[in-house]
């Protein structure tokens, strides 16, 4: 039935009755005709019998007497049984001794080879019946009577034409009752795959499909209805927590945003108003130096030295805090950056930087990316920065910059220097926390947090994989993940 | 001595003519049987299409064929008749050149040679139960109950019913289908 598979329920429905009824009709059709040729064929059958046996008897003298003009005139009385196409008399050699043929048309009838004395049988020239001509009890001869069965043939078509208007009538008559079936069955069917579509297409948990009698698909249209209603309450609650959840989360941001306002504000005050008082304090100190060298002793000196060595570290602390707050505050702006080009900048002021002229940089060539070229040049120079700086106690310091696997969004900074244990790596990138001492490697702790604001203000990730005396490496990337 | 080469040119003139009328047989005499063949054929089956009263029954059991005269049959009657039997009687043939010999017969088949005493022999042999047959012209006409009449190379039957009456004859139906029925005194 797969050929009905992409029908609508109600054409299903009137072929399945349609071809019911046709195949019902046609098995009995068939049947009784096959009943009516064989009931057909026995009474022919009987009837040329009959025939054959009276004919037979009164042929046995024109036989015995070798009258085949006598035979001929008993033959010719079959003319009143249109059915006989032919008939004839052979001797017991099988010569033809006399013969009849309706209209003429026939062929002189001949016994096929080997055909019994006493046979009865159809064959396409119709219905060959064989009786032995018999006096006294021994046969004389035969009589052949070939009945043809135009009659039957008649009849099956008279049968079909029959067989072919009650198809016909039951056919419409099938078609008509299924519509009405279709009426009660696929209408509310349909309807119903009506109200789902409407419900899936345009999402309206408010339709209703009607309701239809007590049977499975008034049961199936019931259970629909009450899905859509606890769907449509269950959005309902949805759409309400969600309403809710958003004026919620709005109110957060807000307050997050005017706390967060309030303390960038705040620590950029109080960076800046805490240069000042460091400002009067390296002047006066360097003054008191300048001014008062002859009264102070070694250790006075060295004391002053020692203030204005702490006055400078907290001013770059102060800087560098004004540098990370301005960095949250700048506005991004991304094009389309040489990621190269500003590394090779970098390394050449770091060369500069490095009396001992002992650094090599190694930069990718073509690493581009789209990003806030201002703050991309301070992500490297704080990364580059530091990779020089921990390798600088190597003997062949060596920095790497360039993409993971040579191609693709995830950039890296690769250093030879002292590394780091991996169970501090979340600890590397808040601010001011250092894994190193400052007399090992001067700093304030700000840079790597600088770096992950940067890359965080671009939606991108950055994370880092080092090994202690074997070196660092920092990767990073600019665009968010897709 | 005379008489005695008289007699031998007699018999020399019949081998000649016999000779001579075996000559003209027709070719085709070889391949079917002859006319005596079929006639010596017929008689057999009219003792099958005819019912003879009861007391017509031979008291030996044997069914009597007599040829009466001259027989035109030649071996033909002995051979078709030999090892028949009717109604379970062994068929006899008996040849008689009187009618006085005829005796007790269940068929007697009066020869052409007899034509002219006819009359004298069916008057001797009136009412027996006899079936008289012939083929000597007008013989069923004549009062002969049944006659071969040779037409165009087939033999036809005339059969004399009122005859066959007379002789308490019942001839079937399916004979006398086969014959022209011939009232007495037919024809001259």
């Amino acid at each position: 039935m797969s050929f009905l598979g992409s029908l609508t329920i109600g054409r299903k429905l009137t072929s399945i009755s349609v071809l019911s009824s046709v195949t019902a009709l046609l098995s009995a059709s068939a049947a009784f005709l096959a009943y009516d040729v064989h009931t057909f064929r026995q009474s022919l059958t009987r009837r040329i019998a009959t025939e054959a046996e009276i004919i037979g008897f009164n042929s046995a003298s024109p036989i015995l007497f070798k009258d085949a003009e006598a035979a001929t005139a008993i033959l010719n009385g079959l003319t009143a049984e249109p059915s006989v196409r032919a008939a004839a008399i052979l001797d017991l050699g099988g010569t033809r001794f006399a013969s009849y043929s309706r209209e003429g048309a026939a062929t002189p009838l001949a016994a096929p080879a080997g055909l019994p004395l006493t046979s009865q049988q159809f064959g396409p020239q119709g219905l060959l019946v064989s009786v032995p001509i018999q006096f006294e009890g021994r046969a004389v001869g035969r009589l052949l009577i070939n009945a043809e069965s135009r009659e039957l043939r008649e009849r099956q078509w008279r049968y079909a034409g029959i067989v072919a208007i009650v198809l016909a009538c039951s056919f419409v008559l099938a078609l008509a009752i299924s519509r009405v079936v279709e009426k009660t069955i696929s209408g509310p069917v349909l309807d119903l795959a009506a109200t789902a579509r409407r419900v899936s297409d345009g999402k309206d948990y408010t339709v209703r499909a009607r309701p239809a009698g007590g049977d499975e698909i008034g049961a199936l249209v019931s259970t629909f209805n009450a899905m859509l209603e606890r769907i449509e309450g269950q959005n309902s609650d949805l759409e309400q927590a969600r309403t809710e959840l958003e004026k919620r989360v709005e109110a957060r941001t807000r307050e997050l945003a005017a706390s967060n306002k309030e303390l960038e504000a705040f620590s950029y005050s109080v960076s800046h108003d805490l240069r000042a008082p460091l400002r009067a304090i390296d002047g006066f100190s360097k003054a008191l130096l300048d001014h008062c060298d002859a009264s102070l002793d070694e250790k006075g000196r060295h004391y002053l030295q020692r203030v204005r060595a702490g006055t400078k570290r907290m001013g770059d602390l102060i800087d560098d805090m004004l540098g990370l707050a301005k960095i949250s505050r700048k506005e991004l702006t991304r094009q389309r950056v040489d990621l190269s080009a500003i590394a090779e900048r970098v390394a050449a002021e770091l060369a500069g930087r490095d009396s001992g002229h002992r650094l090599r940089v190694v930069v990718e060539a073509g690493l581009t990316a789209t990003a806030d070229s201002g703050l991309v040049e301070v992500l490297l120079e704080n990364l580059m920065g530091n990779a020089w700086k921990f390798s600088s106690r190597k003997d062949d310091p060596t920095v790497q910059v360039g993409r993971v696997n040579g191609k693709g969004r995830v950039f890296y900074v690769r250093d030879n220097g002292a590394g780091f244990d991996m169970a501090y790596a979340d600890k590397l990138f808040g601010a001011f926390q250092r894994l190193h001492s400052d007399a090992e490697f001067e700093g304030t702790g700000i840079g790597l947090a600088t770096v992950q604001r940067i890359v965080n203000r671009h939606g991108g990730r950055v994370w880092a994989e080092g090994e202690p005396g074997k070196g660092a490496a920092f990767y990073f990337t600019l665009e968010g993940e897709a | 001595m005379f008489r005695e080469s008289s007699a031998r040119r007699t018999v020399r003139l019949a081998l000649l003519l016999f000779a001579f009328a075996a000559a003209r047989l027709p070719p085709a005499a070889a391949a079917g049987p002859s006319e005596y063949e079929v006639k010596a054929a017929f008689l057999y089956n009219f003792a099958r299409f005819v019912e003879w009263p009861l007391d017509a029954a031979g008291v030996d059991g044997t069914f009597v064929v007599t040829v009466l005269g001259r027989d035109p049959f030649g071996s033909a009657l002995d051979d078709t008749l030999r090892g028949k039997k009717i109604d379970d009687k062994r068929v006899v043939v008996r040849r008689v050149s009187r009618s006085e010999d005829v005796g007790r017969s269940h068929i007697v088949f009066i020869s052409d040679s007899e034509k002219d005493r006819l009359p004298a022999i069916l008057k001797s042999l009136d009412a027996a139960p006899v079936l008289t047959v012939g083929d000597m012209n007008q013989f069923a006409e004549r009062g002969g109950v049944i006659r071969f009449k040779v037409d165009q190379d087939r033999i036809r039957l005339e059969i004399n019913v009122a005859a066959a009456q007379r002789s308490r004859l019942r001839i079937s139906s399916q004979l006398l289908k086969l014959a022209r029925i011939v009232e007495p005194g037919m024809g001259s």
